[in-house]
């Protein structure tokens, strides 16, 4: 296993992610290799110039850390001048995948959220919030949270646009709708609504615009 | 150059073959052999990323720890090749990242031929896939004769997408503009 493999691995799940539906799983495994194996280059760097450490010139800095002061110079050894470099650069590089990798993840994130999409796959149960986010770590369960409240926010100080709603105009106003999971009854302009599961309506698109991007009734056809 | 862009960590991530000018008493490992010196005169290949630094001499006046040479999909072979005949080949199979590999290799080799042979062939690749992404002219049909698209780089795919759905919207406009 050469150095820098493992972010390769990361790179190449972060390339996928794009043509998926739904956002896949944390790669925890791959993540924490990839830290550990930063932190074991870290400490070789370190180790390596321990011998030219000199403990009397240490100075503190105002931010607490101690800075050591090196006496090594480059052109002395250069062989590990050159395994210095190398482990920096591992370090570097390790550093922009990882970024790349949550970046990746985070871009998807925000545009599901912002097209209204289900964050994950939708096929498991709708009662069980948990399990929708499950391929969400905590920090970006927070992060779509904070982001959907900021949506809404920034949709309430336009009431009578539907911000998340499709851009290409309706062909039709009525539609043919079935409805997939159990919903109720839905208050509408003209009147209240029960969709039970499996029934099919005919109702106003603008009414179920909201239900059919959550995925819970499907268009089954468009009336003229 | 984004330093997020996926597309591009990847191509630094393609391999070159490097030669030691140096004993490298602890990088073994980069070699296979972790326990042993990487001697001098040791033919490896390193990735992209790390072989461009280790280029760059580590003082002045001291050599640099390796020298590159082009990658395979950059050789006089492959070059070749693409001087006769730029669609048949099989990009894809060379590199992912083909000209994005090109266009990095040329920030540190000088070659004009290169760049030449580079353009031509995207020239001439890029009127290709225009052209079977259109149904092709003189009734040709879109089918795949010879493997082509599937000997597209990632650059190429793009397009081939692009001007696919391209062609497909102004045939459904065109399609919708009778109707009314």
């Amino acid at each position: 296993m050469s150095l820098g493999d493992t972010s390769q691995k990361l790179i190449e799940s972060a390339a996928r992610i794009s043509s998926l539906p739904t956002l896949p799983p944390y790669a925890t495994t791959l993540v924490r290799a990839i830290t550990r194996e930063s932190r074991d280059l870290e400490r070789d760097i370190q180790s390596l110039l321990s011998p030219y450490r000199s403990q009397s010139s240490q100075s503190q800095t105002p931010g607490g850390d101690t800075q050591f002061k090196s006496s090594f110079n480059p052109a002395d050894d250069p062989a590990l001048a050159t395994t210095l470099m190398v482990n920096h650069v591992t370090l570097r590089r390790n550093k922009r995948c990882l970024l790349a990798y949550h970046r990746t993840r985070i871009a998807h994130l925000e545009k599901s959220l912002w097209s209204g999409l289900p964050l994950t796959q939708s096929s498991s149960a709708p009662s069980n919030p948990s399990s929708q986010e499950s391929n969400l770590t905590p920090s970006e369960s927070l992060l779509a949270s904070s982001l959907s409240s900021l949506y809404s926010q920034l949709g309430a100080q336009y009431p009578d646009i539907d911000l998340l709603g499709s851009i290409t105009p309706p062909r039709e106003v009525y539609v043919e709708i079935r409805v997939l999971r159990e919903v109720g009854e839905v208050q509408t302009e003209y009147g209240s609504l029960v969709l039970g599961k499996n029934s099919v309506h005919f109702v106003r698109l603008s009414d179920v615009e909201g239900l059919i991007r959550g995925g819970v009734v499907e268009v089954v056809g468009e009336g003229g | 150059m984004s330093y997020y862009s996926l597309p591009q960590i990847q191509t630094d991530a393609q391999k070159v073959p490097c030669t030691t000018l140096l004993p490298l008493p602890h990088l073994g490992h980069l070699s296979g052999n972790p326990a042993q010196t990487l001697e001098k005169n040791t033919s490896l290949s390193l990735p992209l990323w790390l072989a461009e630094m280790l280029l760059i001499a580590p003082a002045p006046n001291t050599p640099a720890a390796i020298t590159m040479d082009l990658p395979p999909p950059l050789q006089h072979r492959v070059v070749n090749a693409l001087k006769a005949n730029p669609v048949t080949l099989d990009l894809r199979a060379q590199a992912p990242h083909f000209y994005a590999l090109g266009a990095r290799m040329l920030e540190l080799f000088e070659d004009e031929d290169l760049v030449e042979v580079l353009l031509e062939t995207f020239r001439t690749r890029a009127v290709e896939i225009a052209d079977r992404a259109s149904g092709g002219v003189g009734g040709r049909a879109a089918g795949d004769e010879g493997g082509f698209l599937l000997g597209l780089e990632d650059g190429e795919k793009r397009l081939w997408e692009a001007s696919r759905e391209g062609s497909a919207s102004v045939g459904k406009w065109l399609a919708g503009l009778g109707k009314g």
